[in-house]
């Protein structure tokens, strides 16, 4: 018995995705699978992905051969991880640097949420992720703040989210997203529509949590910004 | 130029009153050759049907469509003409291993009844896909025109 190859999304249902992914909340009731985009915008989001490929991602043809079929739910995740930073004004090379060095946090965080059927209510367990990143403090000489890497993403519940936020004692910029939600919007709009069935999901939360096993599975953290 | 569309794309444009010649030139001059639910061809066909046609594609002059009939908030099945040896049907169902090699010539019909022309198609190969649902690849027929 042959181990079938993964269920693909077909490149031109990208840009959907792309929409569903920009426009999710976590307190979603009612979802219209079927949002009318025109032209413009179409031809504007595949110009995104189109932008995002280039740098190998979500893969690299030489790493998945099959990517011309379209796209696996994980390799979905990690396009609708870059596109949300790219919604925030980060610019693409380091969009792709942080999702890409962040991968196994960020799937794990995915996985999590995807685990709970995509129509239950947000909880405060739920996490989001918090970025600050310090491209101008960085460049300053050792300060206080450099003694964290300052592109980590940190992942606090969403309850918790407001006191890091508003907390008197850190400098610089917060950015907060909310990948667990578009998440869970964007995997509702595929098995809405059956473009993807459960077994997709089931074998994503299966790969994701095989890798915490994974003893040499190392995740890079990226220390500074290099310049693409 | 020979271009061919399937029995069910025709008879779908018919109940709506339309030509495949007509759904072909909306085609022209689009990058993808895509047609989306909001259509208005698709929304004559959808209504004439009682069907939810939300694509329709032109590749290698062929005309493919797809179907994605909802009941209450479920999908109850879809139907998707990838590419011309490519048509997939998929349902709510089982199949126990023995007869999914049996279904090959079958008629679709004998086995779940859609649509007429959905139903005519027939049977390349049937499977379990998980998650309570079958893939059933289906070839229908195609015209030219």
């Amino acid at each position: 018995m042959t181990v079938s190859p993964p269920a693909r999304l077909p490149s031109r249902e990208l840009e959907d995705l792309v929409f569903f992914a920009l426009s999710a909340r976590a307190d979603l009731t009612d979802l219209n699978v079927y949002p009318d985009l025109d032209d413009g915008t179409r031809t504007r989001l595949r110009a995104r992905i189109k932008q995002i490929s280039r740098y190998d991602w979500p893969a690299s043809l030489g790493d998945d051969p099959d990517l011309r079929r379209g796209y696996t739910l994980r390799q979905c995740f990690r396009l609708m991880i870059v596109m949300q930073m790219l919604d925030a004004h980060l610019p693409p090379s380091l969009s792709v640097q942080v999702a890409r060095s962040n991968d196994g946090g960020l799937m794990r965080l995915i996985a999590d949420r995807l685990r709970r059927h995509e129509r239950s209510k947000p909880e405060p367990a739920d996490r989001v992720v918090i970025m600050r990143p310090a491209e101008l403090r960085d460049l300053t000489p050792a300060a206080p703040w450099n003694h964290k890497n300052s592109l980590e993403l940190q992942y606090v519940q969403r309850e918790r989210c407001s006191a890091i936020i508003a907390d008197a004692q850190l400098p610089g910029p917060r950015l907060v997203f909310d990948f667990g939600a578009a998440a869970a919007t964007v995997w509702r709009w595929l098995s809405s529509r059956m473009l993807l069935n459960d077994t997709a999901r089931t074998a994503f939360i299966a790969e994701i949590d095989g890798y915490r096993d994974e003893h040499d599975f190392v995740e890079q953290p990226i220390t500074r910004r290099v310049k693409v | 130029m020979i271009r061919h569309v399937s029995a069910i794309t025709l008879q779908l444009l018919e109940g709506a009153g339309l030509t495949a010649d007509a759904l072909d030139r909306e085609f022209d001059g689009r990058a993808p050759a895509v047609l989306r639910k909001a259509h208005p061809m698709l929304v004559a066909m959808s209504n004439a049907a009682g069907l939810n046609v939300v694509q329709a594609a032109r590749r290698s002059r062929y005309l493919l469509i797809e179907i994605e009939q909802h009941e209450s908030g479920a999908t109850q099945w879809v139907y998707r003409e990838k590419t011309a040896r490519d048509c997939i049907f998929s349902c709510r169902g089982t199949l126990p291993d023995a007869l999914q090699g049996a279904l090959e010539g079958r008629m679709l019909g004998q086995l779940v009844d859609p649509h007429d022309a959905i139903s005519a198609t027939t049977i390349e190969h049937a499977v379990d896909i998980g998650a309570g649902w079958l893939a059933i690849g289906v070839s229908p027929r195609w015209e030219t025109f």
